[in-house]
């Protein structure tokens, strides 16, 4: 599929948690052709800095907005977050292979670590007359955000809250690591069904998530994030290791991955 | 939208998309426009290695795949080079292979490739068909371990039909002298006359900026019988992460590209193209090429073709951008060709 290249304008920004926003961008050549999976690259804004930089796409319209979600980690991540309505911005996309469910899983877990938790969101939308749960792992409460969003296809969204201070707001707030919380529900599954599980969020959390599904024979998918520089499968910088002893490439194979293909200890 | 870091001035967010963008200033355009219908465009051809190429502007190796073509429009080059190929087929680096460095990348990518065979086989035929589709002739880069080795696969190569030219990388190192090809005037006239006794086609030879003295290699390519140079190959370079306290590179080193570079790229061009010096054959100039001013300053530095490589990953449009630009700039300088863009005044 063709990878557009367009100069967006911001039409909003929305806060969704603590140094998590959400950018809305007019983008329709992008926003049509993006498929749950796939990845946009926004232009480098920072002094200096010059690399366009992956981001997850929450959600498209028809009308052509696209909207990326964004952790003030960095420079370039930072302006990103001041963006305001009306500001125009070079934005590329779609990247990588689209994700697609088989019609015979019957039940699919989405399990999300911080600002990962976006780009399982278009999955979500693929999950009708599925069983479908959501882990949301945070560190802190400030940084949770998504369950409304989730909620419009999925009715089970837990939270688990690494800092909880015990409060209870979340719906099945729950003190610990998403791999924590998602071992739990499994011990408290009487059947597995045709399973398959998708992960996004921090090497250390992924890693965790696809040992668990070893133990429990269940496919699991995970989303890789790797520096990035062409975007185009050219320069061939964002590799990833494979069991095989072939090597990937997120930008063209990727961003999803099989867990159990994934060479986890040369990953760098 | 109340965040207290929202940008409060409407100046930097007019910057942002100015500045960053490049958006046309609309008046300009208009202007430009209205002298397109009474003023003759400029000619962008440029003879290279005894054909004619639509225009000057061709990519750095190693930064346009086949893959590219979903992205870029591949159309706007007027040459363009495969990746390095070799004999072997290679996986490349292991650990981290790029990073971002002020105005610049680091990379260290390890030439992962299929073997030579394979390219020819599988990879060439779909490189040809790309270059008939797009009437963008298409060049061959590629590299050897030794002398014997870089002759054996010119002998391959010179069998292939369509190839436009074939580019010697000399940045990669001669296994016996653990020295880059490059970086020895000796192994460079060696190696040059072996690739020039296995083929007629027109040789570029890819030269390393990682040495004292440039002129002294883009001589000894030219007596090996070397039909072109192409300058400059990334800059050896390293960074360090201070948090892990180790070079963020898995290869510790890696080759610094982008803006950051032009400079360096100037001069070595500059170096290469003094007749005075007994220079005869056209360069390539390559290094940090990401907008048509800087490619203009390579053709003051002496350059006939332009090159652009990490650019091409900022934005895909960049080479249009570049092609355009110099038409505009020799439109608004009076000249009918960019042929007729002149050296710059160097003092003697």
């Amino acid at each position: 599929m063709k990878t557009e290249q367009e100069v967006a304008m911001v039409i909003k920004r929305d806060s969704l948690a603590d140094r998590i926003c959400k950018i809305t961008l007019q983008c329709p050549k992008i926003a049509s052709r993006c498929r749950p999976g796939q990845f946009v690259r926004l232009q480098a804004l920072a002094q200096k800095s010059i690399l366009p930089r992956p981001l997850a796409v929450y959600q498209t319209d028809e009308d052509g907005r696209l909207e990326v979600v964004v952790k003030d980690t960095g420079p370039n991540t930072g302006l990103y977050s001041r963006l305001r309505p009306s500001a125009r911005i070079r934005v590329s996309g779609p990247h990588g292979q689209p994700v697609e469910i088989k019609p015979e899983i019957e039940k699919v877990w989405l399990i999300g670590g911080g600002s990962g938790l976006a780009s399982l969101l278009p999955l979500a939308a693929l999950l009708e007359g599925k069983k479908a749960s959501v882990i949301a792992g945070f560190r802190t409460k400030a940084e949770a955000f998504g369950q409304k969003d989730f909620g419009q296809w999925i009715k089970w969204f837990s939270v688990a809250i690494e800092d909880s201070d015990g409060q209870k707001e979340w719906h099945s707030d729950f003190s610990g690591r998403a791999s924590d919380l998602f071992s739990l529900q499994l011990k408290g599954c009487c059947e597995l069904m045709l399973s398959e599980v998708y992960a996004c969020g921090p090497p250390a959390m992924e890693k965790a998530v696809a040992e668990i599904c070893r133990e429990y024979g269940l496919p699991c998918f995970v989303f890789l994030e790797r520096l990035m520089a062409c975007g185009q499968g050219a320069c061939l910088g964002c590799s990833v290791p494979m069991m095989d002893k072939t090597v990937k490439y997120v930008c063209k194979d990727g961003p999803v991955f099989p867990a159990e293909e994934v060479n986890w200890n040369e990953l760098a | 939208m109340s965040s207290p870091e929202v940008i409060e001035t409407t100046n930097e967010d007019d910057e942002m998309a100015t500045t960053a963008l490049e958006m046309p200033d609309f008046d300009d355009e208009a202007a430009t426009t209205g002298l397109t219908a009474i003023r003759e465009r400029p000619d962008l051809t440029v003879e290279f290695a005894k054909q004619l190429l639509t225009n000057p502007v061709t990519n750095a190796s190693g930064t346009i795949s086949l893959s590219s073509r979903k992205a870029v429009n591949l159309g706007q080059f007027g040459l363009l080079f495969t990746k390095t190929q070799g004999l072997k087929a290679r996986l490349g680096n292991k650990g981290q292979r790029i990073w971002e460095t002020p105005s610049g990348m680091l990379n260290a990518i390890g030439l992962p490739r299929l073997s030579l065979d394979d390219f020819i086989a599988l990879e060439w035929p779909r490189w040809l068909e790309l270059s008939q589709n797009l009437n963008v002739p298409v060049g061959i880069s590629f590299a050897g371990e030794s002398s014997v080795q870089f002759h054996d696969i010119t002998r391959k190569l010179d069998r292939l039909e369509g190839v436009f030219a074939l580019k010697a990388n000399f940045g990669c190192p001669n296994v016996k002298e653990g020295l880059a090809f490059g970086q020895d005037p000796g192994l460079t006239y060696e190696a040059v006359k072996a690739i020039k006794e296995a083929t007629d086609k027109p040789l570029v030879v890819k030269l390393t900026p990682n040495v004292t003295n440039i002129a002294e290699i883009a001589l000894a390519a030219q007596e090996g019988g070397a039909d072109a140079l192409a300058a400059i190959n990334t800059i050896l370079a390293m960074d360090i992460d201070i948090e892990a306290g180790q070079p963020v590179l898995g290869n510790t080193t890696g080759g610094l590209s982008g803006p950051a570079i032009y400079p360096v790229g100037l001069r070595c061009v500059w170096q290469i193209t003094d007749p005075k010096a007994g220079f005869k054959i056209p360069v390539i100039g390559i290094g940090g090429i990401d907008c048509w001013e800087t490619a203009v300053k390579y053709f003051m530095a002496g350059a006939t073709l332009v090159g652009i490589g990490t650019a091409n990953f900022c934005d895909f449009e960049t080479a249009g951008r570049v092609v355009a630009g110099i038409e505009d700039y020799c439109a608004k300088k009076g000249y009918k060709s960019v042929r007729e863009i002149p050296r710059a005044k160097f003092p003697e």
